[in-house]
């Protein structure tokens, strides 16, 4: 990238590249596979490529319109997305209301801001107010981020509340030291194959997700920095207190043992503090480390940037959140 | 070539790439091989406006697109057909067969038959 380019222009290439990128890889495919299966057929390389050129036709023009067409495409995607986000939030929202009807007036006023600040490339709506989730930490200085999409006009902006691995590893390699962030997906596994068996809420974990939560074992351990290395898959669950009172019986020899998910058994490495389910609305059950989503199939799925399923969430220790937003736009805009 | 005939086939194009893909997944590459060597050359579809289609047909929800691994190991995108791109294949497909019959009819007619 030139730097002579305005330093606005490179934090947005951070959220654009996925839609370009991908329509230039696929461009770039097609030609290799002409070319070589032209020259199979005893072409030259030159003449090859000339060939391929000409069946082809403009491919600036050809690369432009399918681009347009994709990011059209995101646009729409990312609306659908963000109805989820106000849902979520109007939700939340209203429950927090009930219980304490100042705090949450000042609450809609920062989401109104939040989704008005269109300059800024994030900003954190922060649900963890509205209803300090049991066992975390200063729920004050907790945030989740969301991710502020800016189209090329005339496509509309949009917003983000998921992101994939490879845009968390990016995103923690620009704000360094300054802050870490934690990824977690939301799924639904079966205990078992068996037709009864129950449904438990899991949740994929990236990076320290506890250490960020400030939340405790009660019996075991947490995640090592070995078992979180997607790199190599890994089958080790943390439980929640209530999970294992409930479905296990309490079981006080249940760490190192294995419970049953899908077809899969994972290690029980330990239980979390007794009322901690979770950041959000929704408690889970069980966590996972994400390399559980590696498999023998399943590829570096870590650097795949198509869809997104993970949430993200940081601590501002001792930040502002303007502070926070400045180090990480400054960040993306020193790198080249 | 005129006008009329480009558009003519601009409109045949979704049908072929969802013809195409009736066969199985497939990638943008793959599509337009199977299309050259299906029309015995005997038309020019320039590959871009294969693509253009595929992606068109994407934001219409006809076919569906993913990222996987050629024959020879590479990194492609491939696309499938959706429940409503086997819906829209067969529609489109009964009307050229429609247009295909009509235009046969007329070509057959004599100006007697025509009179009666």
């Amino acid at each position: 990238m030139s730097r002579r380019e305005p330093s606005w222009r490179r934090y947005l290439t951070f959220w654009r590249p996925a839609i370009d990128r991908d329509v230039d890889a696929e461009i770039r495919f097609h030609f290799e596979e002409r070319v070589a299966d032209l020259v199979a057929r005893g072409r030259t390389e030159s003449a090859a490529r000339a060939e391929a050129e000409q069946e082809f036709g403009d491919r600036n023009t050809y690369r432009d319109r399918i681009r347009e067409i994709d990011h059209r495409m995101a646009a729409r995607r990312g609306r659908a997305e963000w109805l989820d986000v106000v849902r979520g939030d109007i939700r939340l929202a209203w429950r927090g209301m009930k219980r304490a009807p100042a705090l949450s007036a000042m609450i809609v006023v920062t989401l109104a801001l939040g989704i008005g600040a269109n300059g800024a490339i994030f900003s954190m709506l922060d649900a963890l107010f509205l209803r300090p989730p049991a066992g975390v930490h200063d729920p004050a200085t907790l945030r989740r981020l969301y991710g502020f999409y800016k189209s090329p006009p005339p496509a509309p902006d949009f917003t983000r509340q998921s992101f994939n691995y490879a845009e968390i590893s990016d995103m923690q390699a620009a704000l360094g030291n300054k802050a870490r962030i934690a990824g977690y997906g939301m799924t639904q596994l079966s205990m078992g194959t068996a037709d009864d068996a129950p449904e438990v809420q899991v949740s994929d974990v990236v990076g320290d997700y506890f250490g960020i939560l400030g939340v405790r074992p009660f019996r075991g351990r947490f995640f090592t920095p070995e078992e979180l290395d997607v790199r190599t898959p890994r089958l080790v669950v943390v439980l929640s207190h209530r999970f294992w009172q409930r479905q296990l019986g309490g079981d006080s020899t249940i760490v190192g043992k294995t419970i049953r998910l899908g077809r899969r058994d994972f290690t029980i490495v330990g239980i979390a503090q007794p009322g901690f389910d979770g950041a959000d609305v929704m408690p889970f059950d069980i966590w996972r480390s994400a390399a559980a989503r590696t498999t023998a199939t399943s590829g570096r799925w870590w650097d795949e940037r198509n869809g997104s399923s993970l949430f993200v969430v940081t601590r501002l220790s001792g930040l502002t959140d303007r502070e926070f937003s400045a180090l990480r736009e400054q960040r993306l805009a020193s790198r080249d | 070539m005129t006008t009329s005939e480009l558009d003519l086939l601009q409109g045949t194009l979704d049908l072929l790439v969802l013809k195409a893909l009736s066969w199985g997944p497939n990638h943008g590459y793959g599509i337009a091989r199977f299309i050259r060597e299906g029309s015995s050359q005997s038309f020019k579809i320039l590959d871009g406006a294969l693509y253009t289609s595929l992606h068109r047909m994407e934001e219409r929800g006809w076919v569906e697109s993913y990222w996987g691994t050629s024959d020879k190991g590479k990194r492609a995108k491939f696309y499938r057909l959706t429940t409503p791109g086997r819906r829209a294949l067969k529609s489109e497909q009964t009307g050229w067969e429609q247009y295909v019959a009509a235009v046969a009819g007329v070509i057959a007619l004599r100006p007697q038959e025509a009179a009666q």
